[in-house]
């Protein structure tokens, strides 16, 4: 075998996050020969695994079981989650979990030493590992610390991925830029597993830190793989106004209470059951995310909630759980109230209002995480297997990097040991990836444009909440899609300022920006597209669920850069459990 | 003071500040520190003035007269004062770093740092009180 | 009423200039901002080329660490409030190489923090057949407090040694490694008493104390490395006076 170069290895990881780490981990002991190097834009422990709060979903307890856990994740999406993907997901799960265990997660744990669980929206059982309110802390830790002891796992820390570099629809490798020198590299591999996470950042008010600007998931879009279910944005019913921090769904399953100004608990006048002192699951403030920020848009409309000087919020309110139960349980929550909103959640309501946290949409993957270009895969928030549906059920994405991560990682593996020798035109191809960002970015030029990379950005942000926002209808989405187009165009000719070559964080913003961008288009043109209501997805001028025209998955295809994409659908895999009406309370 | 190398493309030239040597002096907590450090000076001074004694008491009657007419003079006595603090601040900065080492644990419950320094404080005292009961009672 | 504040930044950009200099700028004194805030209001409306890492903006991913006046802070959980009037100094962490404005250089410490082991050894391996591990609220408790570190590197600004000494590993390593040692389900403390005992180990720690005042999620490294002190030498001794073998044990 001829080697190409330094920079050469079999399975190659995108991302260093909980689902990148745990398939460097599933790459290694596969098979302790290949060689497996994770490429990522911040070190691994920065990547937003990190903010993860509430907890990981796992069947451990006898009283508990797989076809509930089952049912509740395919009811919480709306039906529209392929019930295979579902049915492994499920099944995986306690064992990925333990092995989280055995590497050494510090999970909370009951007086007698098993692990312990708690509830969760829209779970009807007890079933959330939980490692106080920093579960994604301590799984992103534990990962990346287990992930030193793995020989073979090479990183290439704060390396930009530019490209990905295809051959005749087979992976080759990517093109990266090094932070530090400002050097484009070419790393050839095998195969390359795209976890570089959610795009929550096209959305101005957004609980995603500021990495979430979906690299991967532009990167395998550019290459010709279709984005699924697209229009699916997820708002956290709770976020700090303002910073947009995650106030955790935990705070509820412990018995939170969600108060508009009148300090009446309003999710009652919403189908979401009767209001009871202690939580009980699947009703009021364990409905599930979509339909609690729905509440909350509907309120605000009512002018029940409280005018705030960043925007409207309502109280979550958890002085009656007491100062020790906080503390015990919600450590980080009273740390994070005291800190950025000078509140004590002890004595005061916390104010909170809907906030955009995840992207149940992403790269359109198999159950084994594989793409239709051979040799891509993708796991975590950049993927869309889909197991989220039109809903996410928190505590599921968790354990989904982790199931998810592993499966991509065996089957990249494995395709990497079968695959033949790189291409003769590998290089060729670096070049003229290399070129384009030399280009477009790099180059002097002498058509200076007025437009700076925060005002287009700002713009993105505006059309994305006003025209793609909780509810959507024809015309909001029509505005938006129209300056989105003209955005994409105008990023192309914003001068940056910054001509050095080390650690140039203003052009790696340019090219983080025209990623948002490619993927707004995809999310506004799905949503345009689906004339109906699902989940999260709600058109005002379409309030039905239509089964019948869209029980299937959206999918994005590229067209040319600057024009919209074109929308086609595949069916939802429907094993076991026939579409029903949702219902919760 | 910054050490650094010269720049090439694609070669990034870090500068790495060098700490001044007037580093203790910023802030509260180093020169504290130094002053901690520091203390170890005058403790070992007054190893060597016990020696000195035992080695006066040894000599003869004549030797422990003029040894202890020195240790009597205005010098001596300054001295001893500003070495009697400096123990002092030692103990005392030894004492208050002790909880950070001992993890103590009754009834499941981890003994809170106030009480380890009490204890450590308590127990001092009493060794002082026992040492200063033997030597002035004859 | 103050509007706003001046923010004064320590730059560095090699291909210009071989040598750091401060640059001030005028931000608006908003409630509610953090200096990290300010550094991004920076960016995007004064001044494209300066670069800093930041990322969660919430205190747990660790990116956004600078000497905000002089002393080791993360920049999103520091408010420009607390500095009034201004103005307010931001340099990059001390005691790292800087490779650009506020972006520090931090292999180093990365390759410490592999060398101190800091994975589960168990006695021995398990399958997930076998099931959880057995552990009590008080034998989690017994370590929990050394796992929060976010390795956001305040604690080697903070301290003199590791400025002073550069093959020290450091707090967050040490303490990383005791958040092993303190585990119940972990049986490699042997392992890692070889790297802790060595050059540049535990003992190297003069006890100044700074690394736990400056740490932001209070894991108190101090205490992990005087913890480890009086264990370490307890094995410096058994190692000295018993035959290989039964130290070893």
């Amino acid at each position: 075998m001829t080697r190409y170069g330094p920079d050469e290895c079999d399975v190659l990881i995108v991302g260093g996050g909980g689902a990148g780490l745990r398939a460097a981990i599933a790459v290694a002991e596969t098979d302790p020969t290949l060689r497996v190097a994770v490429a990522s834009k911040v070190y691994p422990m920065r990547s937003h695994t990190v903010s993860a709060e509430g907890g990981s979903a796992g069947v451990i307890k006898s009283n508990d079981s797989i076809e509930e856990h089952i049912y509740d994740t395919i009811s919480g999406g709306d039906w529209l989650c392929d019930q295979d993907a579902v049915e492994a997901f499920v099944n995986e799960a306690p064992k990925e979990l333990l092995r989280m265990e055995h590497w050494g997660c510090p999970w909370s744990r009951e007086p007698d030493g098993q692990v312990a669980v708690r509830s969760f929206g829209g779970m009807k059982n007890k079933r959330t590992w939980y490692a106080a309110d920093k579960t994604g802390f301590h799984m992103l830790h534990t990962l990346f610390q287990t992930s030193l002891k793995y020989e073979p796992v090479k990183r290439y820390d704060e390396y930009f991925v530019t490209s990905l570099l295809v051959d005749d629809g087979r992976c080759q490798g990517v093109l990266a830029l090094e932070m530090a020198t400002g050097q484009l590299h070419t790393i050839a591999a095998k195969s390359v597993i795209l976890c570089t996470g959610g795009f929550g950042k096209a959305f101005p008010f957004t609980t995603n830190a500021n990495i979430k600007t979906g690299d991967g998931v532009a990167l395998a879009y550019r290459a010709g793989v279709a984005l699924k279910d697209m229009e699916f944005v997820q708002y956290h019913p709770t976020g700090l106004p303002f910073t947009g921090i995650l106030i955790t769904e935990a705070t509820r399953a412990e018995g939170g209470f969600l108060l508009n100004k009148d300090d009446y608990r309003y999710l009652q006048d919403y189908n979401l059951g009767e209001p009871k002192p202690e939580p009980v699951l699947r009703t009021m403030e364990l409905g599930p995310r979509d339909r609690l920020s729905q509440a909350f848009e509907q309120e605000r409309l009512k002018g029940r909630t409280i005018k705030g000087p960043y925007g409207d919020y309502v109280h979550l309110d958890l002085r009656h759980l007491g100062e020790q139960h906080i503390n015990e349980r919600l450590p980080m929550v009273r740390e994070l109230c005291l800190k950025y909103e000078k509140i004590d959640p002890v004595t005061e309501c916390i104010p909170v209002r809907p906030v955009v946290h995840y992207t149940m949409g992403g790269i359109h993957t198999d159950i084994m995480g594989a793409t239709n270009v051979a040799g891509v895969y993708a796991a975590g928030e950049a993927a869309c297997v889909s197991i989220n549906g039109a809903n996410r059920l928190g505590s599921n994405s968790l354990t989904e990097l982790l199931v998810f991560g592993a499966r991509a990682g065996q089957a990249a593996a494995a395709y990497a040991k079968e695959s033949p020798d790189f291409s003769p035109r590998l290089q060729a191809l670096a070049d003229d990836a290399a070129q384009d960002i030399e280009k477009t970015w790099i180059a002097p030029r002498s058509k200076r444009s007025k437009d700076t990379i925060a005002g287009i950005r700002k713009e993105l942000h505006n059309q994305m909440e006003n025209g793609a926002g909780i509810y959507r209808d024809a015309k909001s989405l029509q505005t938006a899609r129209e300056t989105v187009l003209e955005l994409q165009e105008r990023a192309q000719h914003v001068a940056l300022q910054d001509t050095s070559y080390t650690f140039n964080t203003e052009l790696t913003a340019a090219i983080e920006l025209r990623n948002l961008l490619e993927l707004s288009s995809a999310i506004i043109e799905s949503a345009l597209q689906r004339t109906e209501s699902r989940g999260s997805h709600q058109r005002t001028d379409h309030p039905k669920r239509d089964d019948e025209k869209f029980m299937a998955h959206s999918l994005a295809y590229r067209t040319e850069y600057g024009t919209a994409p074109r929308i086609e659908y595949a069916p939802v895999t429907i094993t076991r459990w026939p579409p029903k009406e949702r219902v919760y309370g | 003071m910054e050490s650094q190398t010269t720049y090439k493309r694609f070669r990034p030239a870090p500068y790495t500040p060098k700490m001044q040597l007037s580093w203790w002096w910023q802030k509260p907590t180093y020169f504290a520190y130094i002053m901690r450090e520091l203390t170890a000076v005058f403790v070992a001074a007054y190893a060597v003035i016990l020696l000195l004694t035992l080695r006066a008491l040894s000599a003869g009657e004549a030797a422990w007269e003029a040894w202890t007419t020195t240790l009597q003079s205005p010098l001596s006595i300054g001295f001893h004062v500003v070495a009697l603090l400096f123990a002092v601040y030692h103990s005392i900065t030894w004492f208050m770093a002790a909880p950070t080492a001992i993890v103590l644990n009754v009834k499941g419950k981890p003994v809170p740092a106030k009480t380890l320094i009490l204890a450590h404080v308590v127990i001092w005292i009493v060794c002082s009180a026992a040492i200063a009961g033997i030597l002035l009672t004859r | 009423m103050q509007k706003t504040i001046t923010i004064q930044v320590k730059r560095y950009i090699p291909e210009k200039q071989p040598t750091p200099f401060y640059q001030d700028y005028e931000v608006p004194l908003e409630t509610k901002w953090g200096v990290l805030d300010a550094l991004t209001y920076i960016k995007d409306e004064l001044d494209g080329t300066l670069a800093f890492r930041w990322s969660c903006h919430m205190g747990v991913c660790g990116s956004c660490g600078m000497m905000v006046n002089g002393q080791p802070a993360l920049t999103c959980a520091t408010f420009l409030e607390e500095y009034l009037p201004g103005p307010i100094c931001i340099e990059p962490l001390d005691h790292f190489p800087v490779i650009r404005d506020l972006v520090i250089d931090t292999d180093a410490f990365m390759g410490k923090l592999k060398y101190v082991k800091p994975w589960l050894i168990p006695a021995e391996e398990r399958s997930v057949d076998d099931g959880e591990n057995r552990q009590t609220p008080a034998e989690l408790a017994a370590f929990k407090q050394y796992t929060l570190c976010i390795n956001c590197l305040l604690c080697y600004s903070a301290c003199p040694v590791v400025g002073l000494n550069e093959d020290f590993l450091g707090p967050a390593a040490i303490a990383l490694a005791q958040r092993y040692n303190y585990d119940s389900r972990d049986a490699g403390q042997t392992q890692r008493h070889d790297v802790l005992l060595d050059h540049g180990g535990a003992f190297d720690c003069t006890l100044i104390g700074e690394c736990s005042r400056a740490c932001p999620k209070h894991v108190d490294p101090t205490g992990a490395i005087q913890r480890y002190k009086a264990d370490g030498a307890m094995e410096f001794w058994k190692r000295l006076l018993l035959p290989r073998g039964a130290a070893k044990r």
